[in-house]
């Protein structure tokens, strides 16, 4: 028990937060760690989207005095990064793939092509002309 | 006939209140009976009407109290009756104190129960005593003819109990019984079937093997033996979650055919519900009239500066606001009380920057001030 508790410290960089680390296997459906991260990423980012709007529109415009939009600036940068739109990466849902992805149907176009064959997209069809 | 069985097998508490309900009702009707006589045709038959309400009225409230009871009684039977860890040590304790106890010899012992049972019969105590006594160490003594008139007692006894049960066995029984006997009976087919392995491997003769006696010395006291003490202990949320989902599925039938399937789906919302309505899901908000969504001055009235950037900048979010048809006017109206909430924090700030002046505020402050007057 001793030593379990000296691991957890060492990996835990803040050691004034007690935080248990958990050393178990953690399983899930998803198919690698950057789409968990993408996954978690897209959560927060639909939580904060509101408050984030109301501060950027405080900061972008010129109505309201400097010294209010300073502090906008400085509210809007307090916010966890993994609450930015922009670090949202369009991976494929089925495969994780990065690039190749058909935004509409949100595969890869290798899936995509699979779907397509085996008449699983509506309106989709093998193009001839 | 059912009926009066049921009550006969009542408890008395219950039989009582039972047989109130019951004079009750005779009585009203008894009086109905009595008032109808004197009056006309017309009131007989209406008061003959009541009187069969009521008796229905008393009947329903019989039926009603003993469904009551008999659902207190199968509550009461589901507690859980779960095996207690037996102590053992207690036993071996209690054993051993019995037996300091009970050290008087066999014969004191037949003596001291002779006298009991002769007091319990009166009369002349101790000559009844000594017979007793008498008849039962002659017994002890043994005489041949004695001795086989009980073996045969008993042996009467017991074809008298192998044939009643042989009268009553049911087929399970007899199956039980036949099982049982297998197993009493000494295997030696199987012994030979099975390979003597063991016999073939040397064992190990050098370890020494300590005999651990689990119970020979005093518990620690760690655990206490009341099952009340126990907890759930370790809670497995998703094993449950899943032990759930699994019994849903094996109660609900999967679709049979594809129409059941398109059924699914409609409700589920995934296929269009047809005639097609192209606001199919925004029915709350068809109950909306569109001046909420628009007009969103209403919301900055109490708090807003009726001059200045403030004023200026809220009526530009309001403009914005009034624009979007995606959000619900829960969403809009809490959006500006947002940016209320944002300014009152910043007040000091704002009128040291001069973003809000009194002069702004003047109406404002008036109209307060007279609603305080």
């Amino acid at each position: 028990m001793n030593s379990l508790k000296l691991i957890s410290n060492l990996l835990s960089h803040n050691l004034n937060t007690f935080r248990t680390v958990n050393l178990q296997q953690i399983r899930t459906k998803w198919v690698n760690r950057w789409m968990i991260r993408d996954v978690k990423r897209r959560q927060l980012a639909t939580e904060l989207a509101p408050a984030r709007l109301r501060v950027n529109s405080l900061r972008r415009n010129d109505i309201l005095p400097a010294e209010l939009r300073e502090i906008a600036d400085k509210e809007i940068a307090a916010f966890p990064l993994n609450s930015t739109p922009l670090r949202i990466n369009k991976r494929c849902v089925v495969t994780s793939r990065p690039r190749g992805v058909v935004n509409r149907w949100r595969v890869s176009r290798i899936v995509f092509r699979h779907l397509a064959d085996y008449n699983k997209l509506s309106g989709v069809q093998r193009a001839m002309w | 006939m059912s009926r009066i069985y049921l009550i006969t097998h009542l408890p008395n508490n219950i039989k009582n209140t039972f047989h109130n309900v019951r004079h009750r009702t005779l009585q009203k009707v008894s009086l109905c009976t009595s008032s109808s006589s004197s009056s006309d045709d017309d009131t007989k038959l209406q008061k003959k009407v009541e009187e069969k309400k009521k008796s229905k009225e008393a009947l329903d409230k019989l039926n009603k109290l003993l469904l009551t009871m008999t659902e207190d009684d199968v509550s009461s039977k589901t507690k859980l009756n779960l095996a207690q860890p037996t102590n053992k040590r207690q036993k071996k304790l209690r054993e051993k104190q019995d037996f300091k106890e009970s050290k008087a010899t066999p014969t004191e012992t037949l003596v001291n129960a002779a006298n009991n049972v002769a007091e319990s019969i009166g009369g002349d105590v101790k000559q009844t005593q000594s017979e007793l006594l008498m008849k039962l160490l002659n017994v002890a003594n043994g005489d041949a003819t004695v001795n086989t008139n009980l073996k045969d007692l008993v042996k009467g006894m017991k074809i008298d109990q192998e044939s009643a049960q042989g009268a009553g066995l049911s087929k399970a029984q007899q199956v039980r019984q036949i099982l049982q006997e297998q197993s009493k009976a000494p295997r030696r087919k199987g012994d030979m079937a099975k390979p003597r392995s063991k016999s073939a491997k040397s064992p190990k003769r050098d370890v020494v093997v300590e005999k651990i006696s689990l119970f020979g010395s005093e518990p620690l006291g760690i655990f206490s033996p009341n099952q009340n003490d126990l907890t759930e202990g370790v809670v497995n949320k998703t094993w449950n979650h899943l032990y759930d989902k699994d019994l849903k599925l094996a109660v609900t039938h999967p679709p049979s055919n594809y129409f059941q399937q398109m059924i699914l789906w409609t409700e589920q919302k995934k296929i269009w519900k047809f005639p097609i309505d192209n606001e199919q899901g925004l029915e709350e908000e068809k109950k909306v009239y569109f001046t909420d969504h628009v007009f969103l001055e209403k919301h900055l009235e109490p708090w807003c500066p009726l001059k200045g950037p403030i004023r200026h900048f809220m009526e530009l979010v309001c403009v914005g606001l009034s624009k979007n048809p995606y959000l619900t006017v829960e969403a809009k109206k809490e959006h500006v009380l947002w940016f209320r909430e944002y300014f009152k924090d910043k007040l000091e700030l704002l009128q040291e920057t001069g973003a809000i002046q009194e002069t702004d505020l003047g109406k404002l402050h008036a109209d307060q001030k007279q609603s305080e007057h």
